[in-house]
């Protein structure tokens, strides 16, 4: 496969957001550290004006059973949440552990956690932009 | 999709053409048999506008396009858990009748230290050429051990995202 780009920018449209130490779930936790700057600083999370598609993963530092989503919706869908947990303690539905959305933001949320863990800082969230 | 060698100016990427998302359908009777196609449900059309033609678990994939395409399920055991428990499944072109693309195996373990090994995706991922002719593509189950719902959503579902496949069309 090769294209030939429709619009032409001069950024690369692929970001991620990592955190320096392990990240701290909540609703508010803001990772400090974004790869490029169309991304910008918002409670809770990064965003840029247009659409993008979201996907990342989270790994737990401690024990975790717990879905994660992103998105601004309190809960979000089903569908696009990931799971993610210690074995030692997987007697529960079990699936995919990447979660992805689309928008236009990258806030993380954690929904149903059964224990509070913190994720490591090995955990990464990518954004791809499909304006257009 | 596509990424950003360093020597090559990102100006040279282009917009794929649409991209949905197709959420499996949840309940508590989708027992696993190997061989079965996984059930489908809503289709959301993230971006662009590609909404594809459902029929018995099938989708179909017109032609004049690649299809970068990617499942998981969410699985469970009602009786009561097993530690050691697994699921497979990949796409399956029905069309020609054959395997495609790579099988996705989600599991848990049983007691284990290293949580690393086992925080990473596992999905069914397949790579399509349509740009001469469309095939219909399906989900299927090919192994299981001590789990028997696929998608159930009755219990402990909150814990766990539920199924999904996410289909970007690209241009030719």
């Amino acid at each position: 496969m090769s294209y030939n780009q429709r619009t032409t920018t001069t950024v690369t449209p692929f970001a991620q957001v990592t955190n320096s130490s392990n990240w701290g779930i909540g609703n508010t936790f803001q990772p400090d550290t974004v790869s490029e700057t169309w991304l910008t600083s918002v409670t809770g999370g990064y965003e840029f004006i247009g659409k993008g598609y979201m996907f990342g993963f989270l790994i737990p530092t401690a024990v975790a059973i717990s879905a994660v989503g992103v998105g601004d919706d309190t809960t979000p869908d089903r569908y696009t949440c990931g799971y993610y947990f210690y074995p030692g303690n997987a007697g529960r539905a079990f699936s995919d552990d990447e979660f992805v959305n689309y928008g236009t933001t990258v806030r993380h949320r954690k929904v149903d956690p059964y224990y509070w863990p913190q994720a490591s800082n090995q955990s990464r969230i990518n954004v791809m932009r499909i304006e257009g | 999709m596509s990424y950003v060698p360093s020597h090559v100016n990102p100006s040279l990427l282009a917009q794929p053409e649409a991209l949905t998302v197709i959420e499996h359908t949840t309940g508590t009777s989708q027992t696993i048999t190997v061989g079965n196609r996984v059930q489908l449900g809503t289709v959301h059309n993230w971006y662009g506008s590609f909404s594809p033609t459902l029929s018995t678990n099938q989708i179909t994939l017109p032609s004049g396009y690649y299809y970068y395409i990617e499942s998981t399920i969410q699985a469970y055991q009602v009786a009561s858990f097993n530690l050691n428990a697994y699921i497979s499944y990949q796409h399956y072109d029905e069309t020609n009748t054959a395997n495609i693309g790579v099988t996705a195996t989600t599991w848990q373990a049983g007691s284990g230290p290293d949580y690393h090994t086992f925080a990473r995706d596992s999905v069914a991922r397949a790579l399509i050429d349509c740009t001469t002719s469309g095939i219909d593509i399906s989900l299927k189950i090919s192994a299981s051990l001590n789990c028997d719902r696929i998608n159930y959503n009755a219990d402990q579902y909150i814990y766990a995202g539920l199924g999904r496949t996410v289909i970007w069309q690209l241009n030719n």
